[in-house]
């Protein structure tokens, strides 16, 4: 209906004795609508020109785009270790509150970790290796585990 | 980094940081861990019946630790307290300190209930803190083992959460700076095309002018 519609008008556009003046406040969506009715006709290689162009400015934004969330994605993985120190010792803070038994060796052995920062995340690593070992460990012996305790002592 | 920085950049992130908090549940952990929760029924027993029964033969104190502490033997336990009332009053029989734990099933579920109750009533901060002040070398190692057990557990939900809300976070920042990035870019790529449309615009003016010359 709508390309019907238009068509209606396009045999103005192939007047030869018109001169063709776009506004420059054209909106592309209007543009195309005259490309596809008569200007390709009229003009196929700035056409051509036109959409390649559009094109290639589609593409390298793209590229551009995923080069720059790549880049951003490595420097958050970066910044893993630091936020995970910054989230421990906030942690800790508030577990110190409601266990403040013994906050000095609490401390020591899950606060001193957060003071030499690559060590640190070498330390995480085994953990995380660890906390998957034990979970493990806690799916397959949960139930039995209070009895062998209580027994061993 | 500041946890005022994650503050101030993600409006959301201390509703985000409690909940995860919540959610790990530190305030009942130590409860929901058994083995612990036996620890500490025995120890606030021997705790407490030594304290309200000084001063004690240390023979006795020593079997009491043994029959409480290392093998929550509770029936035992009302044995010796009976037989220690019966020593400081003879003529009372039963109806002394240690008798005040005999139920109607039998002396070592009455005594084991009292302490259950008594010790249910103490918060395991607190009771961390009071079996800190024990200095009796036979109790101290239960204590040791105790404490060795609270720091893996805590610290165990400590890493657990951290990594938890540290993954959160993450998304985050992923989500933001990928917002960021996509509008910075798609503003780039309208003016681009904005641009684009102007050359081919005036190019189509320029080349009608010509067309309707030939």
């Amino acid at each position: 209906m709508r390309s019907e519609f238009y068509s209606l008008y396009a045999h103005v556009l192939y007047r030869k004795n018109n001169t063709l003046v776009l506004s420059k406040e054209l909106e592309e969506d209007a543009v195309k609508i005259l490309v596809d009715i008569a200007l390709k006709d009229l003009f196929p290689e700035s056409c051509d020109k036109w959409r390649t162009a559009k094109q290639e400015i589609r593409a390298r934004c793209k590229e551009e785009l995923e080069k720059k969330e790549d880049t951003v994605r490595q420097e958050i993985a970066r910044g893993e270790c630091l936020l995970r120190g910054t989230l421990h010792e906030a942690v800790m803070k508030d577990v110190i509150i409601l266990f403040p038994y013994d906050f000095v060796t609490f401390s020591k052995v899950f606060g001193s970790c957060i003071a030499n920062a690559p060590a640190y995340c070498r330390s995480l690593e085994r953990d995380r290796l660890s906390l998957q070992a034990r979970a493990n460990d806690d799916l397959s012996t949960n139930q039995e585990a209070s009895g062998i305790k209580s027994a061993s002592l | 980094m500041r946890i005022s920085d994650l503050e101030s950049i993600y409006h959301n992130f201390q509703t985000t940081y409690q909940t995860y908090m919540q959610k790990a549940g530190f305030d009942n952990v130590l409860q929901r861990n058994s083995y612990f929760a036996n620890w500490k029924l025995r120890l606030v027993a021997i705790r407490s019946l030594l304290e309200r029964h000084q001063p004690l033969h240390p023979e006795m104190r020593s079997d009491l630790i043994q029959r409480i502490l290392f093998e929550g033997n509770f029936w035992h336990a009302q044995q010796i307290l009976t037989k220690l009332e019966d020593k400081k009053s003879p003529n009372i029989g039963t109806r002394g300190i240690g008798s005040r734990f005999h139920g109607s099933i039998g002396g070592e579920d009455a005594l084991k209930r009292a302490m259950k109750t008594l010790a249910a009533n103490v918060s395991d901060s607190q009771f961390l803190l009071d079996v800190k002040e024990i200095g009796d070398k036979e109790m101290r190692t239960v204590i040791e083992q105790v404490e060795t057990l609270v720091y893996e557990e805590l610290g165990y939900l400590v890493e657990k959460t951290v990594q938890t809300i540290t993954r959160v976070v993450l998304d985050m920042q992923k989500k933001r700076c990928r917002k960021s990035i996509q509008q910075k870019i798609e503003s780039q790529e309208k003016d681009l095309l904005k641009g684009g449309l102007t050359e081919f615009i005036r190019d189509i003016s320029a080349l009608s002018v010509g067309w309707r010359d030939s």
